[in-house]
């Protein structure tokens, strides 16, 4: 193995753009992968549900997005006096029990890969030049606001109030779908927090945020609720999570400029007095998705998604 | 490891504002459900969200940006 130490890159490698286009390119189908699963008309996992449990919910309703809502349950976590409505549908389980464990047996491949609600105004960003951009990375402390967030949404029912519905960027996903299925007569029911949370998800927290995917960091509970499983559990060295190797690195940035979550700090080590002598790529566990496009996109493969070693 | 200042001060503006936006909101509601999306005074939920989302963002911001001026400044 040839080993390159970080002061022998004179010049910055060139990133791997084609394996990080294929990579994006592969997480482009999985968005589809999850309209299918997710979404009306298909609605698969809804569909199956039913099937299997004819009088639970999924079984008496015609399913879509809201028949595996991955808000409400969450807020619920906090409101005891709620917990008799999780008997009328398995699916309510998945927000809040089943991918927080696959989160922590994975990380949270799940808004990585097949949430199709939060990779749309991703995808939609590529349009538009980072110039135009806001990037929060330096700007504001992401991971507090984050959780904060998190935890207000939990508190807001002790003062009688949700956000649950309101803001709900799934439901506009759906009546994207539906309307691109011919079903118009959902995205032409126009309320104020619609409007706004349209604005919010796809533009201002989207489009127009470096990464796209500024509602997934601040504004969504259910994907907060799996980072932070991931997070926490990720000091545990067996559990595989995107993992730095310093040996080679040579603090191109390329990873920290790729991520679209915003999750990778690259220190150069000349950079602070005492620092360490290999460059530090610090990878924020309570921020990453498992998108992998920092992986594939590294040209000295110095991250890798597996145990730590 | 201590938590910054800059750090808790994002985490309870976040969660503060989300707080304060939906009792605001709450108080608004006639109908006493700051759910739906129906009512006109939803103006109010909405508007007062949006504010709380901004609130913690801008505050987050301004704290980091005194903290990166005093450490410049030192
Ligand atoms: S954070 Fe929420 S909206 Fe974003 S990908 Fe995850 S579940 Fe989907
Ligand atoms: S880990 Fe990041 S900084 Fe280091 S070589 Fe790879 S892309 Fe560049
Ligand atoms: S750190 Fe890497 S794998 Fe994690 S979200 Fe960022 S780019 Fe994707």
């Amino acid at each position: 193995m040839i080993v390159v130490h970080p002061s022998d890159a004179s010049t910055p490698p060139a990133p791997r753009a084609e394996a990080l286009r294929r990579n994006r390119f592969t997480r482009f189908g999985f968005f589809f992968l999850g309209l299918a699963i997710f979404y009306a008309p298909f609605a698969l996992l809804g569909r199956l549900v039913g099937w299997i449990f004819p009088a639970s919910m999924p079984g008496t309703w015609v399913p879509d997005v809201h028949t595996n809502c991955m808000r409400m349950p969450v807020g619920w976590l906090a409101q005891p006096w709620m917990w008799g409505w999780m008997g009328n549908n398995p699916l309510y389980f998945t927000p809040i029990i089943l991918l927080p464990i696959a989160a922590v047996a994975a990380g949270p491949l799940f808004c990585g890969w097949l949430c199709p609600a939060g990779s749309f105004p991703e995808f939609l960003g590529r349009i538009v030049p980072d110039r135009f951009k806001w990037d929060f990375k330096g700007m504001v402390e992401i991971t507090s606001v984050r959780y904060g967030f998190l935890v207000g949404f939990l508190i807001v029912p002790f003062v009688a109030a949700s956000v649950c519905c309101s803001f709900c960027n799934f439901t506009w996903m759906q009546n994207t779908v539906s309307a691109l299925f011919g079903n118009v007569a959902p995205w032409l029911y126009i309320s104020t927090t619609g409007v706004l949370t349209i604005v919010i998800w796809i533009f201002l927290l989207g489009m127009f945020t470096k990464g796209g995917r500024g509602w997934c960091l601040f504004l969504c509970p259910a994907g907060s609720l799996m980072s932070l499983a991931s997070g926490v559990t990720s000091r545990f060295k067996w559990l595989p999570r995107v993992r730095h190797d310093a040996t080679s690195c040579a603090s191109c940035s390329n990873c920290e400029d790729v991520c679209p979550v915003r999750a990778i700090d690259v220190s150069k080590p000349h950079e602070s007095p005492g620092a360490a002598p290999m460059p530090q790529v610090k990878v924020n566990q309570l921020l990453c998705n498992v998108c992998l496009d920092c992986v594939r996109g590294c040209p000295r493969g110095c991250l890798r998604y597996g145990r730590a070693q | 490891m201590s938590i910054s200042r800059n750090k808790l001060l994002s985490f309870g503006g976040a969660a503060g504002a989300i707080g304060i936006a939906a009792a605001v909101a709450r108080v608004a509601c006639p109908g006493g459900c700051p759910t739906c999306t129906q009512c006109a005074t939803h103006v109010v939920s909405a508007a007062g969200s949006t504010l709380a989302v901004g609130a913690a963002l801008g505050g987050s911001y301004l704290a980091k940006k005194r903290s990166s001026d005093r450490s410049d400044d030192t």
